[in-house]
């Protein structure tokens, strides 16, 4: 049985189509990357996944994690897939987190809520998360608010929250996007560390082609709410039809060229 | 990808209403100079405190005076001193809330500060002390309600202000030498303009609930003007009698104050949907 | 450290409002036009006479100097004697305060325990009748006026059903317990009604903008259930602006109470006052007035401590 299968998914709110008929698949195991610029639907694809859309919004489709139905089903049946079996880290850190909350009760809250710890073991377990996604001095940071640390940091907490609870599928949505570039890097090294340490699955979003191509082992690409490209990665370089995809690629390809042009020194 | 889409502009039923309830009240207050059922000040002894009967629908008081026409007549008090104290209190609150929002920080910091201890007064604490000087009246009301309500307007104008301030064209009215008075015209009032309709419709509402307060503990409307809040004093004293007297003023000035709320409320989400305002 | 230094400041803060409120309201009794003594002994006194009051008043001395006199003396608890009845307005007000405080405090406490729940069910639910309902009582209990809750519980409960009495305060004050209680129960509720209502729109508020956050999406994408993320999450985002706002509101629950109190005809601060205006007892007045902003003042610092202790990033604002 397939861990994620998503067919003819179409999100709207009102009139506005902001997901299109969208269909992938995700194995356990699998690494599949999406990448769109803003407003291509991408995000919203992930969140109607998740069944956390805003209010308004309107699902049609259909969604089946373990071979069972989300689209329509009972919120109880789409909150069971929450955390359990897919955990999602966000874009923005610093909003994606309770700015009254320590971080560690922050980490702290799934593993009560699903391996039932007591809140005494759960801020202990939340001290060894923050050693695991890099953090130095874990218990000096764990009792920290939000605020008080890097943004860097604070995506590293999302990790831990979106990883606390166990889950076998983690949808990363821009997770280095609103962070610095030199911290960019190390985020996506511990990901990849994290998801092939935990044998996880991997849905990696973004609007940057290179970091997307780096993560994922088949990439769609979406516009306008619609998939309009679907590959494996190395294929998609080589393979796009679609005009938009092509031009995506084109525009990365030289974007790349010319950085190791320069660092060869060449003009 | 924000989380807060979703929260379309439905057609709000809260404007609709609120424009009907402040019509009705508007429409009482023009109906009281054209006719009433009775005149409120004539005196009837025989039919003292009676119920709802025919023809004085809504009974009479203590001293055989027709209620219904006493709440008609009494609407004049009530928005009389209430548009009195917003017309002062918008006039005054519009004029100090823009240069507040214009002057320089230190000056801001002052004048805050002397605005937030006349806040600390409200308006009936004000209308007492007025009235342990002055003999309480109907002018004593208006002003030390218009008072507090240019404290309270002049924060939020002050605010708004610098909202307005804060925006390019203001920084490039600047570059090219604009003076104060100049930006105050040409930039700051026109940006700020619309939503001092909504500014007034909260102000009524609080000069309204005000009025009558002062009215009740005999601070407001001197006798025998009707007033809707010496009105509901008066029935206090013969509840055991006639419990409904208790009823007809008290809706008359819930449905003047609910009116006026829910149209500064319409007015703020038609002006500006992305606003939340400050309830 | 700067936190000391934002205490110190914000204390100089508080002592300066209190010296300028009182100055403020010494100025309003006396500047304006309208001779206290003339006042106090009316139309038809002879020349004489005022200026003899004038004189055993203090009124002849320039202004800067009574103010400041009435200021030392306040300080050392000193806050003249009534020009009424004589006695002491220090007395009278800490005589006065033991039914209006009690009155204050429970009303407070009552109208938070019912806004704040009530508003968030409003909130949570907004979408539904329910929700609507529940938001459309709010709206429309800020819209009634406080003596006509008072007016409308006294015909329920105390006219119609009897249960409680109409007004009053036993002459033993508190030492008749069980009396007191039952004649502070209306009035405690109908305040609490008042301020509740206003409060319970905030605290409706406060919900919606919780729910939309980006940080209760995360809560729910752990797999939280709403009502769970709300109340491990979202309480103390809910109380921080709701705590706020009670600190804006206390003038108004000052003002309440002296309302409140006339309605029920409960001896406390307020019913003096009203009783010293109608009597142009301008010093009683003046002190009264004086302590009670002092007080409206000092209970603002003390919730935005409180404020600060709720939400942490106030603290680092400085």
């Amino acid at each position: 049985m397939t861990l994620l299968e998503v067919r003819n998914l179409t999100v709207r709110f009102g009139d506005n189509i902001v997901v299109n008929d969208v269909s992938f698949d995700v194995g356990a195991g699998g690494r599949f990357g999406i990448i769109g610029e803003s407003g291509s639907g991408k995000t919203m694809a992930m969140l109607a996944v998740l069944g956390v859309l805003p209010i308004g919004a309107e699902v049609s489709g259909s969604i089946r994690c373990d071979g069972v139905e989300l689209v329509g089903a009972d919120e109880d049946v789409r909150r069971a897939v929450r955390g359990r079996t897919i955990g999602m880290v966000f874009q923005e850190p610093l909003t994606a987190l309770n700015p009254l909350m320590r971080v560690d009760r922050q980490i702290g809250w799934p593993l009560r809520l699903h391996h039932g710890m007591s809140r005494r073991d759960a801020d202990a377990a939340a001290v060894e998360w923050c050693a695991r996604v890099g953090l130095d001095e874990p218990e000096r940071i764990a009792r920290r608010l939000p605020h008080e640390m890097s943004g860097g940091q604070r995506q590293r907490i999302g990790l831990a929250i979106a990883l606390a609870a166990k889950p076998r599928l983690l949808i990363a949505d821009e997770p280095t996007t609103a962070l610095d570039v030199t911290v960019q890097d190390d985020i996506l090294r511990l990901l990849d560390s994290l998801v092939d340490g935990d044998g996880l699955s991997l849905i990696f979003v973004s609007h940057d082609l290179g970091v997307v191509a780096r993560m994922a082992r088949d990439i769609a690409v979406m516009r306008s709410g619609r998939i309009v490209e679907q590959r494996p990665t190395g294929e998609l370089f080589e393979r796009a039809e679609d005009p938009y995809a092509k031009a995506l690629i084109e525009s990365a390809r030289r974007g790349t060229v010319d950085l190791r042009r320069l660092l060869r020194g060449e003009s | 990808m924000n989380a807060t889409g979703g929260r379309r502009a439905r057609r709000d039923p809260g404007f609709a209403v609120g424009a009907v309830l402040v019509g009705v009240t508007v429409a009482t207050v023009a109906l009281s100079y054209i006719w009433t059922p009775f005149d409120p000040l004539e005196i009837d002894p025989e039919l003292s405190l009676t119920g709802p009967a025919w023809p004085h629908v809504l009974g009479t008081d203590e001293n055989g005076r027709d209620i219904l026409s006493n709440v008609i007549v009494g609407a004049r008090s009530t928005l009389g001193v209430a548009v009195g104290a917003v017309v002062i209190g918008m006039l005054i609150g519009t004029l100090i809330g823009v240069l507040v929002g214009t002057a320089s920080a230190r000056m801001r910091g002052t004048a805050t500060f002397a605005i937030d201890i006349v806040l600390a007064l409200p308006s009936v604490l004000l209308a007492i002390v007025l009235a342990a000087v002055y003999e309480p009246s109907t002018l004593t009301a208006i002003v030390a309600i218009g008072i507090a309500l240019a404290a309270a307007v002049s924060r939020i104008v002050a605010r708004d202000t610098r909202a307005v301030l804060a925006n390019d064209f203001v920084l490039a009215a600047r570059a090219c030498g604009a003076n104060r008075r100049r930006i105050i015209l040409v930039h700051v009032m026109p940006n700020v303009r619309s939503s001092l309709f909504v500014h007034a419709s909260g102000a009524a509402a609080v000069a309204i609930l005000a009025e009558s307060t002062l009215s009740y503990i005999g601070l407001g409307t001197r006798p025998p003007t009707p007033s809707w809040g010496r009105m509901l004093a008066t029935s206090q004293q013969f509840l055991i009698v006639e419990p409904l007297h208790a009823l007809w003023p008290g809706i008359a000035i819930v449905v003047a104050v609910l009116g006026f709320n829910l149209l500064g409320d319409g007015l703020r989400e038609r002006l500006d949907p992305t606003l939340r305002g400050a309830a | 450290m700067t936190t000391m230094l934002a205490i110190a400041r914000r204390c100089a803060l508080l002592l300066a409002s209190l010296i300028v409120s009182s100055l403020v309201v010494f100025i309003l009794l006396r500047l304006l036009p309208g001779d206290i003594a003339r006042a106090k002994l009316g139309m038809f006194a002879t020349n004489e006479e005022v200026e003899a009051l004038r004189l055993q008043l203090g009124l002849d001395r320039p202004l800067p100097v009574q103010y400041l006199e009435w200021l030392v003396n306040a300080v050392r608890g000193d806050l003249g004697t009534s020009m009424i009845s004589g006695a002491s307005v220090g007395g009278e007000l800490v005589a006065k305060s033991a039914v209006t405080l009690p009155l204050i405090a429970v009303a407070s406490v009552l109208a938070f325990l019912v806004a704040v729940p009530l508003g968030m069910y409003a909130g949570l639910r907004r979408t539904s009748w329910r929700g609507v309902t529940v938001s459309g009582i709010g709206q429309l209990g800020v819209a009634v006026p406080t003596f006509w809750i008072g007016v409308l519980l006294i015909t329920g409960f105390a006219v119609t059903l009897q249960w409680l009495p109409s007004g009053g305060f036993p002459v033993d004050s508190w030492r008749d317990t069980g009396e007191a209680v039952r004649s502070m129960t209306l009035p405690a509720i109908t305040l609490a009604l008042a301020q509740g209502a206003v409060l319970m729109r905030y605290a409706r508020s406060a919900t919606i903008d919780v729910l939309q956050t980006e940080w209760f999406r995360t809560a729910r994408a752990t797999g939280m259930s709403t009502r769970t993320a709300l109340r491990v999450h979202g309480v103390r985002n809910v109380l921080s602006p709701v705590v706020s706002v009670l600190g804006v509101q206390l003038a108004t629950l000052v003002v309440g109470a002296i309302i409140v109190e006339s309605v029920f005809a409960l001896p406390g601060v307020g019913q003096m006052l009203l009783q010293d205006v109608s009597q142009r007892d301008v010093i009683k007045v003046q002190g009264t007035v004086a302590v009670t902003t002092a007080l409206v003042f000092v209970f603002g610092f003390v919730v935005d401590a409180a404020l600060r202790v709720i939400d942490p990033r106030t603290r680092d604002r400085e």
